[in-house]
């Protein structure tokens, strides 16, 4: 399905500006939890099975708080059902176990008392909320698609391919097309790999590409500034966000 | 009460029970498709979350509408344009005698909705003439999503239990796992000899027997890279028994008894000599060599739909 973005779903009803993304992440707290992205490893599961259960789990959250849904059901949630649709379907109770295996690592913090039927009923909520809208369009088959022009070498590519996978830390997936996104990546690639491209005919190149060069730089910059927010980041400091959170809004419900 | 009102039971899908049906608002008359979530702990069937996922994206005067999808706890309905029948009952009804023309506007349907779908990267899977819906206008579209898959990158092994098995291409009979678009049009192939004739062309009984029909219809494929490879007097004939690589497939056999192949012309009455080169070319036993939708349409077989002097 990745030929046709500019007709899909994924740009005509999912594509946020900065400014509708930060007005619903202004109500649900700047800490998400990302474990989706922990199960699916796990799981063994494709990237963009990955890339798809974080992105269902962000699509949930626009409109829901962690106070309707919790989310670490809704985690397990996004990650067996990006499975089906990535038609690499896992069973209910292999998630599970995966996912309670996940949080116990990050902390003993974490409560997970459910089991298979909560999360059929979780996949209710998710699919009602993205009108079962679930194809998506990820920045890695825009890069292979570019690269079969570009001819990079294989460091560039594979460099390229794990800046990909860290911008799904972040929430642009749910802000820029994948094309811009994987010449972001493109572009940062340059610094581990000049990709056998001198400067000069690289600048060519990028000149010629028919991409908005702005939202480029603007993703390059956020990507940037994401590598630097990790130096200070622990995960054990997570559950105990996400429950004074929970508990914030329950106090003003 | 419910939006839409049942009028009759239309049959069984993949997953459910059809139902012709009418919106009680609008009078619109639709086809519902009835899941049962009977399974608690799985949730919606894998094929169901693949059909309306798909559907959703895929909109096309040659795909089958999804209007809406109902969700409630014990059963998920999808709503799709009504449709009278299928190709399976229209070729029938005909007393399997179709006219020629009839025949070509159906295929270039068929082969329009097939290049949409592969220009979107999904690979419907299931090509059959129960799964080509038609109305009384004529429209051909393509129906039962619910073994396609949108395809891309990494190329993974797919389930080889795909495609039933008249309309199954010979790489997948014999074990390839790394087929792409190539199988859906060895089953337009299929479906346009059927039409042609009136009768399944290749009717297999199992995967071994289906193996059989096809290498006596088109010659056992011979392989060109194998070691030890002479070329036949026949080879230069029937070029498309040719088929580079196909001793390397898990369930190829050196035992398999060669066949010369007959020649298409007298089994098929009906088909103009341009209409019998297309189906050489949908049915190419290389999946490489097979012609793609894109290019089938480009065909001069359809050369008579084309409107004069228009491209």
């Amino acid at each position: 399905m990745a030929a046709n973005y500019w007709e899909s779903s994924q740009f005509q009803r999912f594509l946020l500006t900065r400014y509708e993304l930060a007005e619903a992440e202004a109500m649900h707290a700047a800490q998400m939890t990302r474990q989706e992205l922990r199960i699916g490893k796990r799981l063994r599961a494709r990237q963009e099975i990955n890339a798809a259960a974080h992105v269902y789990f962000k699509r949930f959250y626009i409109n829901n708080t962690f106070y309707d849904i919790d989310p670490y059901l809704m985690a397990a949630t996004c990650v067996f059902l990006a499975c089906k649709s990535g038609e690499c379907p896992q069973h209910t109770k292999y998630v599970l176990s995966e996912a309670k295996a996940v949080f116990a690592e990050v902390s003993q913090d974490i409560r997970f008392p459910y089991d298979a039927a909560d999360i059929a009923e979780c996949e209710s909520y998710l699919l009602e909320e993205m009108k079962f809208y679930l194809v998506l369009h990820h920045p890695y088959q825009a890069l292979i698609d570019i690269n079969q022009q570009a001819g990079l070498q294989k460091a560039s590519l594979q460099a390229a391919w794990s800046i990909i996978n860290d911008s799904y830390r972040t929430d642009m997936a749910l802000v820029y097309p994948p094309h811009v996104i994987a010449v972001a990546a493109l572009f940062l690639s340059r610094v581990v790999d000049q990709g056998g491209q001198p400067d000069a005919e690289a600048q060519q190149w990028y000149a010629d590409l028919n991409v908005d060069i702005t939202d480029v730089l603007q993703v390059v910059g956020e990507l940037l500034a994401v590598y630097e927010v990790w130096k200070g980041y622990t995960e054990d400091k997570m559950p105990n966000t996400v429950s004074r959170y929970i508990a914030d809004i329950a106090a003003t419900a | 009460m419910e939006k839409y009102q049942k009028i009759e039971k239309l049959g069984e899908g993949t997953y459910g029970i059809v139902y012709k049906a009418q919106n009680r608002e609008t009078s619109e008359v639709v086809a519902l498709k009835r899941i049962r979530l009977d399974n608690e702990e799985e949730g919606v069937p894998c094929t169901a979350i693949r059909e309306i996922s798909l559907l959703k994206e895929l909109k096309h005067p040659n795909i089958v509408g999804l209007f809406d999808v109902l969700h409630t706890e014990k059963k998920l309905t999808l709503v799709f344009e009504f449709m009278d029948s299928d190709l399976k009952k229209f070729v029938d009804a005909s007393g399997g005698d179709l006219e020629p023309l009839t025949v070509k506007h159906l295929l270039y349907q068929l082969l329009c909705g097939v290049a949409y779908c592969h220009r979107n990267r999904v690979l419907h899977r299931d090509l059959k003439p129960q799964n080509l819906l038609i109305n009384k206008r004529g429209d051909l579209k393509l129906g039962d999503f619910g073994l396609a898959r949108a395809f891309g990158i990494p190329v993974r092994s797919y389930s080889h239990e795909v495609v039933t098995l008249w309309y199954r291409a010979p790489d997948v009979l014999m074990g390839s796992r790394q087929y792409d678009t190539s199988i859906d049009l060895w089953s337009v192939g299929c479906i346009f000899a059927e039409m042609a004739t009136g009768r399944p062309f290749f009717a297999g009984s199992s995967v071994d027997d289906q193996i059989l029909h096809i290498f006596k219809i088109m010659g056992t494929p011979v392989d060109p890279l194998a070691p030890g490879y002479v070329p036949a007097p026949g080879d230069s004939e029937g070029p498309c028994r040719l088929w580079p690589g196909c001793s390397q497939l898990p369930e190829w056999r050196a035992g398999f008894p060669a066949f010369p192949g007959t020649p298409l012309e007298p089994l098929l009455p009906k088909l103009s000599s341009r209409g019998v080169d297309l189906l050489r070319l949908l049915l190419a036993y290389a999946p490489e060599e097979r012609i793609s939708a894109e290019q089938a349409l480009q065909h001069p077989y359809f050369d008579d739909l084309r409107p004069a002097g228009g491209g």
